[in-house]
């Protein structure tokens, strides 16, 4: 088995010392590839490579070219001896990811619902149970202030003014103010609890995963060269739903 | 989150349990000033007197009541500023020492023996009346 490797590593380097020598004898393609820098392809059906130029042999050759998230795309690009061409491709996204991608968006504005509004709510109505705590309080402290008034009254007429009017009015701002409080109390109580709920149900549901199944295909069985020879790479896919 | 909630509970009972005392303006009986004033005296009947007035020839010509009586300015607000306001009872007399005019006499004049003589007396703090205080003697020598 090594032995036969060696054999093969030989056979590769004396072929590709053969094409270096003539080098009148080949063509060369750039490849610009929406996506930039990411985007494999196979040549003829065997070799897969990952480079942005590529010295083949004149003539058509068949090309796959593949990128994470995007669909394979086969084309016949057409080689000639001793000359560079510039070849433009976009790989368009492939409806597996579009179809992720969607349920991505559906995942996230549904997560927002569920976790944003009610904590955004829930931090409101904490501002506003504070805001009606501190009316609440200095209510109070009106009536507090009161109590001072009545003790420290100086005529017979200002605490008549005070006991009629003045303490009434406060107990009345008073009330109102205990009542506003215990209502956004209640709110914040009520919200809090919703978005615990909230927050518990939406943990449940799993973010959805992207199967890049062109990956799969375009992982056929290739001849991939490398620096020890290359190695085949093969890929099974089993619909597991069925 | 699921800590915060018993913790806005308990702030939310404990909050509004101390700030739960409310002001009862029935209760408010303890000034002094106050017409409604419920505590001690403020002003105190220290004696009354029902005597005979003779003239120089040491006849009879008047028996007269009188009451002495005291303000307690202990229990009042420190400063107060106060006049007596008294209302003869018998007469409806109204003796104001607020006023520039001169006022009545406080006492009463040719009482009958036996009959009841009452006054009710008010400080006046600041144009109003305090809490009245009546205080009645029966004319007796």
């Amino acid at each position: 088995m090594r032995t036969c490797a060696h054999v093969i590593i030989c056979t590769w380097t004396l072929v590709c010392a053969t094409v270096g020598a003539s080098a009148q004898s080949v063509g060369k393609l750039r490849l610009l590839v929406d996506p930039g820098g990411d985007f494999q392809f196979v040549v003829d059906g065997k070799y897969r490579m990952q480079q942005r130029e590529v010295e083949l042999s004149p003539g058509p050759h068949q090309f796959t070219f593949w990128a994470p998230e995007r669909s394979m795309k086969d084309t016949t690009l057409i080689v000639e001896a001793g000359r560079t061409k510039d070849v433009l491709l976009r790989l368009s996204y492939s409806p597996e990811y579009e179809q992720w991608r969607g349920e991505m968006e559906r995942y996230r504005n549904d997560r927002k619902l569920r976790r944003l509004v009610p904590t955004v709510l829930t931090a409101g109505s904490l501002v506003y149970t504070a805001v009606k705590w501190s009316a609440y309080k200095k209510a109070h402290d009106r009536l507090q202030d009161d109590l001072v008034a009545y003790d420290e009254g100086y005529s017979p007429q200002a605490i008549n003014i005070l006991k009629d009017r003045t303490i009434p009015q406060h107990k009345d701002e008073f009330q109102n103010a205990r009542s506003n409080f215990y209502f956004a109390a209640g709110l914040s109580t009520v919200l809090t609890a919703a978005t615990v709920y909230l927050f518990h149900r939406s943990a449940s549901r799993q973010v959805p995963v992207f199967q890049d199944r062109e990956k799969v295909r375009f992982d056929g069985l290739v001849w991939m060269p490398g620096n020890d020879g290359g190695e085949w790479l093969g890929g099974l896919t089993w619909n597991f739903a069925r | 989150m699921m800590r915060l909630l018993p913790f806005i509970l308990l702030l939310t009972i404990g909050l509004s349990s101390c700030l739960k005392d409310e002001v009862e303006v029935a209760a408010l009986t303890t000034n002094g000033l106050d017409p409604d004033y419920n505590g001690p005296a403020i002003i105190e009947l220290v004696s009354d007197t029902t005597f005979v007035v003779y003239d120089q020839q040491n006849d009879p010509i008047d028996t007269v009541v009188q009451q002495l009586i005291r303000v307690r300015e202990d229990l009042l607000p420190p400063g107060t500023f106060w006049d007596l306001y008294i209302v003869k009872e018998n007469t409806g007399e109204i003796i104001d020492h607020t006023e520039d005019i001169p006022q009545p006499d406080s006492t009463y004049h040719h009482v009958q023996l036996g009959v009841e003589y009452c006054y009710t007396y008010h400080l006046k703090v600041q144009y109003s009346l305090t809490k009245g205080y009546r205080y009645c003697t029966t004319a007796a020598l």
